[in-house]
């Protein structure tokens, strides 16, 4: 067995610390091998079995606690019991889609630039910034610009209207903060009106579609970029972002911009932060993250994912809908080969798993 | 903007090339396996669209992972 290089790094420098000789370094070497040889897992280990309960124990202690505001600069984030759920389930829909934007020279050495990028990136629609009503009867729209949002979004009234007039492809009459758009004595469909005000409701002013919160914080001593909301696709064709590091805890999100490998990873990151100070080893989260990326897509554990693929009828059936599973094998003729560990248990076979994997052969004569 | 930005620099994906006819070959004689029960990767996964690989390919990783300090994964294209 070869050490890896990590260790073998660790060696060579415990060595020239302790200014060992050549014979003694290897002798060292050796040991270190041995160490790591008896270290290793045994064959026939049931590792999945021991990263389930490993990983299912502190689940059962944690404290239902979903949420962590860690002062004013910081976007919520699921935590706990209910984020490992989220990762388990391979959920489409997570409560609170984030991202982290590192930035790159100068903005993130200059926090007024950071800050300025941060509201930069948060989507701005109409709504945001104006009221906008209606008037059946007399076929007018009314939008109402609120001055104060549209200093603190950087906005232009103007640009807007211009906007506006694009869409609704009207001139409208402007008086004060107000811009009235008139249909009066037209032959227009009330629907049609109607219609027309749910598209200036979605009117998309500025930002990136899919952030509702930007946040300035500070990660080391450089200056990064919190969000509610994702758009890692769209973020990292930015030339402010440093698209190396730059990540979203959208795990479906990730697989489909940056490839299963870069989801596979980012489950395990997202794991640990989930079990937070509850100490797992990361044998077990790096075994599930695998098995959920194993193929190709990021898939869920339950009876629509992995537990539903099963092999074995038995396995199947124990897990969920016993009566589906079982008729369902009846009617195509399914063959049940007992190999995997719960139907051996349903029939009452040794498991095998450890020594109930090895055969002996007696070796007869001499 | 400033050069080609593409999505192997980022630090979530891990090296990775296409394996040659015969280096597949010595892997599955290796591990005693065939191709189709290697792990798998879409066709349209952004990586392999990345490398230009085909259905059939076998993609090596490798991982930095913090336990083996490098680790090899494979992947073959469906």
């Amino acid at each position: 067995m070869t050490l890896p290089d990590h260790i073998l790094a660790q060696v060579e420098e415990f060595a020239t610390k302790h200014k060992l000789s050549a014979t003694e370094k290897k002798k060292l070497i050796k040991k270190v091998e041995e160490w790591l040889e008896s270290a290793r897992t045994e064959y026939w280990e049931a590792v999945g079995l021991v990263a389930a309960e490993s990983m299912g124990e502190p689940a059962t202690q944690a404290t239902l606690k979903t949420f962590h505001f860690a002062g004013a600069a910081e976007v919520s984030v699921t935590s706990g019991v209910d984020r490992m759920l989220e990762i388990a389930d391979a959920l489409r829909k997570i409560k609170t889609p984030s991202m982290r934007i590192y930035l790159k020279d100068p903005w993130n050495k200059d926090e007024a630039k950071a800050r300025e990028f941060a509201i930069s990136l948060q989507e701005t629609t109409l709504t945001d910034v104006a009221k906008i009503s209606e008037d059946y009867f007399a076929k007018e729209i009314y939008i109402e610009f609120n001055e104060k949002e549209l200093k603190n979004r950087n906005l232009d009234m103007d640009d807007i209207i211009k906007k506006i007039d694009a869409k609704t492809k009207k001139k409208g009459k402007k008086s004060g903060n107000v811009y009235v758009i008139s249909w009066k004595g037209q032959d227009i469909p009330l629907a049609k009106l109607r219609k027309i005000r749910m598209q200036l409701e979605r009117l998309h002013l500025s930002g990136v579609k899919g952030i509702r919160f930007a946040v300035v914080g500070k990660e080391g001593d450089e200056f990064v970029v919190n969000t509610s909301g994702t758009n890692l696709k769209a973020v990292l064709k930015l030339k402010q972002v440093d698209h190396t590091r730059t990540y979203s805890n959208d795990i479906h999100e990730v697989a489909s911009v940056l490839g299963i490998e870069a989801a596979r990873y980012m489950i395990i990151e997202e794991l640990k932060k989930a079990y937070g100070d509850m100490e797992v080893d990361l044998r077990h989260f790096s075994l599930l993250a695998d098995l959920l990326t194993y193929e190709g897509y990021y898939e869920a554990v339950g009876r629509t994912g992995i537990a539903g693929k099963k092999g074995s009828v038995f396995a199947r059936a124990a897990f969920e809908e016993t009566g589906k599973h079982l008729t369902e094998a009846a009617l195509w003729e399914e063959e049940e080969h007992l190999k995997g560990v719960v139907e051996n248990l349903i029939v009452g076979l040794p498991v095998k798993v450890g020594t109930g994997r090895v055969k002996l052969l007696m070796k007869l004569g001499d | 903007m400033a050069g080609k930005r593409s999505i192997l620099d980022h630090v979530l994906v891990p090296k990775c090339r296409i394996l040659k006819e015969d280096e597949v070959e010595e892997l599955l004689k290796k591990y005693g396996v065939s191709k189709d029960s290697l792990p798998k990767i879409l066709a349209d996964d952004p990586v392999v669209k990345e490398l230009g690989a085909k259905k059939g390919d076998v993609i090596e990783f490798v991982r930095n992972s913090p336990i083996s300090g490098k680790a090899l994964y494979y992947r073959v294209v469906v």
